[in-house]
């Protein structure tokens, strides 16, 4: 009985301790990982409100790259960057690491988040810092790529058909050479066999003259054919030196207005924005690509070459979020080109005129490389001078000529031609 | 044998001779070389030896045409920056910086043209942040009706466009570069109406982006 009770007892002691060690195991382990936060709240909330100024990588945005944090910060790191995000202006007057830290990166004092984001946000943070998700970028790769190679495919379908033209017209030329042959030695042949001398070995050539002395319409119409041919193709040939739509060279770095102006949607005149203000609409500086190419670093391979032309020429340097490098100026292949003797203005035709971009520039939101869209001949600009109707009403511009030509001409559209849009002055001096 | 190879030549030189032609024919009616733009026709007349904007320059060692002003010279119609980009220039332009144009409906509605040009791909409409590129952007900016950027004065936010965000730190880089002064003050008036926006009373705030909206200068919404 004794023994047993004491037996009884000691497996009781045992079975305590097992439970004793394992609930202060599992309170170690808690106190391991940190916080008692859900780091997949946590990543919506760094995203929210952290991802701009800190990557979970190593580059440097504004703040440093977060990557590994977590044993980097004072230990237990859990308190600590909790005091810290909550408000970091607190902890810089004592600590000691954290005064390094904002030495080390600028001075730029980081968002106090005392009374945006509670306790349990802030611990979810810490456990989405502590346990960082693997990078997932690859999804839309795919998708981009297919679209620019089905693009690609179209391009030059019309030289196949000349291509295949070509092809049946020397077939054609070789089987009239071929029949021919077979034709003579089987005259030959039959001559032969009737016992009559072979006919003469003629030439094509004389074949040819042969052929042209019997069938003289024939020949008159043929001429008169590829005479005409001639004169059709070379009319085009000679209306078309120097007029280049459709010109669309490579450039440097393949930047896409379809990416750009049509999946993001960016008004044209964030890049251009010259148009609104003077003659040219420009070719963006680098400032302005790296106004969204400072955090957008590209989702595939083939993206992330092109963005690097950019940190190369700007002289970024993405690692340490600073422009450290020597700039490179992009040297761009102009596609719209006027002579210099036809002066055109942008703001005169985007500020007073009121026309879409695409008026003149075609859909260039479609277009993954840039091509020219108008031909840019004279006769264009007039036509479009002839016919447009200006926009006269609540437009500041006109409202005194306005009054004047709606005197002089009444009920009727006023255009540009009206107003001495087809003076030889008004573009060339 | 001879003659026969001769009579061969004879036969094969023309049909060369027509292929060339043929396919000289076609390739200059379609261009292939996209590089290329064409035939030119007296060039000197298209190509003047004045250097056109955004050329190459050889003149200067970085090959630009585009140069700066020089230095300590301010360009015709533009002012020098009035507060410069330290936390004591930004504390200063917090308190002293005023925007000259009064909110009214009409400096408003050429604020929202101006906002539609050159924020919303980031900020999104009504500047929540939710704009397309925002997407793409390691983090979204945060919404203007968000308690930082509603504390942020017209003289904070002007500095905001002329260096960008937090000292031209965050993601955020100057404008100064494609909105005139002009430009920022009347931008900055809808982006006040943008900061209020369902602050007190919501219903109150979509009835002034409706105003502004509706607001042209020419029809009035008396």
């Amino acid at each position: 009985m004794n023994n047993s009770c004491k037996k009884l007892s000691g497996l009781f002691v045992a079975l305590f301790t097992i439970a004793l060690t394992l609930i202060s195991a599992d309170i170690t382990h808690a106190a391991g990982a940190g916080t008692a936060g859900n780091p997949d709240a946590g990543g919506k909330i760094f995203k929210q409100y952290c991802a701009v100024c800190h990557s979970t990588g190593t580059n440097k945005i504004v703040g440093p790259g977060l990557e590994g944090v977590t044993t980097r910060v004072p230990q237990p790191y859990a308190e600590w960057m909790h005091k810290w995000i909550k408000n970091n202006a607190a902890v810089l007057k004592t600590d000691a690491y954290a005064q390094k830290i904002f030495a080390d990166n600028g001075k730029v004092s980081m968002t106090v988040f005392d009374g945006t984001l509670t306790d349990a946000q802030i611990d979810d943070v810490i456990a989405f810092l502590a346990n960082p998700p693997k990078e997932e970028s690859t999804a839309s790769a795919g998708a981009n790529t297919g679209g620019a190679a089905a693009a690609a495919g179209t391009e030059d379908e019309g030289s196949h058909i000349t291509m295949v033209l070509l092809i049946v017209v020397l077939a054609l030329l070789i089987l009239t050479l071929v029949l021919r042959s077979v034709r003579k030695s089987l005259q030959g042949a039959v001559n032969k066999m009737k016992g009559i001398a072979p006919p003469a070995d003629r030439t094509l050539w004389q074949d040819t003259k042969y052929w042209v002395r019997t069938h003289k319409l024939a020949t008159a119409c043929i001429n008169l054919f590829l005479v005409a041919i001639f004169l059709v193709y070379g009319w085009e040939y000679l209306w078309g030196i120097d007029v280049t739509p459709g010109y669309h060279p490579s450039q440097p770095i393949n930047f896409s207005h379809q990416v750009h102006a049509g999946t993001n949607s960016i008004a044209c005149i964030y890049c251009h924005s010259g148009a609104e203000k003077g003659k040219v609409a420009g070719i963006p500086t680098l400032n302005v690509c790296m106004n969204c190419h400072k955090g957008i670093q590209g989702s595939n391979p083939e993206y992330k070459k092109e963005i690097e032309k950019i940190y190369y020429a700007a002289g970024w340097d993405p690692a340490k979020g600073a422009y450290s490098n020597p700039s490179h100026p992009v040297i761009w292949n102009r596609v719209h080109s006027l002579p210099d003797f036809a002066y055109f203005n942008h703001s005169q035709h985007v500020v007073v005129g009121k026309l879409q971009c695409q008026k003149c520039h075609g859909p260039v939101e479609t277009y993954t490389t840039d091509q020219q869209f108008a031909p840019l001949t004279m006769g264009w600009c007039v036509n479009c001078h002839r016919e447009t109707p200006v926009h006269m009403d609540s437009n500041g511009y006109y409202t005194k000529i306005h009054q004047a030509l709606m005197a002089k001409y009444p009920g009727k559209t006023i255009t540009e031609a009206d107003m001495g849009g087809l003076e030889c002055g008004k573009c060339h001096y | 044998m001879k003659n026969k190879m001769q009579k061969m030549l004879m036969k094969i030189i023309p049909m060369l001779g027509a292929g060339v032609y043929f396919s000289l024919l076609f390739s200059s009616c379609t261009r292939n070389n996209p590089d290329s733009s064409g035939v030119e026709y007296m060039p000197d007349m298209y190509r003047s030896p004045s250097y056109e904007d955004n050329s190459v320059n050889g003149f200067y060692a970085d090959s630009m045409t585009d140069r700066r002003p020089v230095t300590g010279t301010v360009p015709v119609g533009f002012w020098p920056d009035p507060f410069p980009n330290t936390p004591d220039g930004w504390a200063d332009a917090k308190q002293y910086l005023k925007d000259p144009y009064p909110a009214s409906p009409e400096v408003q509605a050429d604020g929202k043209a101006i906002f539609e040009i050159y924020c919303i791909h980031c900020h999104g409409k009504e500047g929540k942040g939710d704009g397309p590129v925002a997407q793409k952007l390691p983090g979204p900016p945060p919404p203007y009706s968000s308690p930082q950027i509603r504390a942020y004065s017209e003289g904070e936010i002007y500095q905001v466009l002329e260096y960008g965000g937090a000292y031209g730190n965050n993601l955020m880089g100057s404008h100064a570069s494609q909105l005139t002064v002009d430009e920022r003050w009347k931008l900055i008036r809808y982006i006040q109406v943008l900061q209020n926006l369902g602050q007190s009373d919501s219903t109150k705030a979509t009835t002034a982006t409706d105003t502004v909206k509706n607001t042209v200068p020419s029809t009035p919404n008396s």
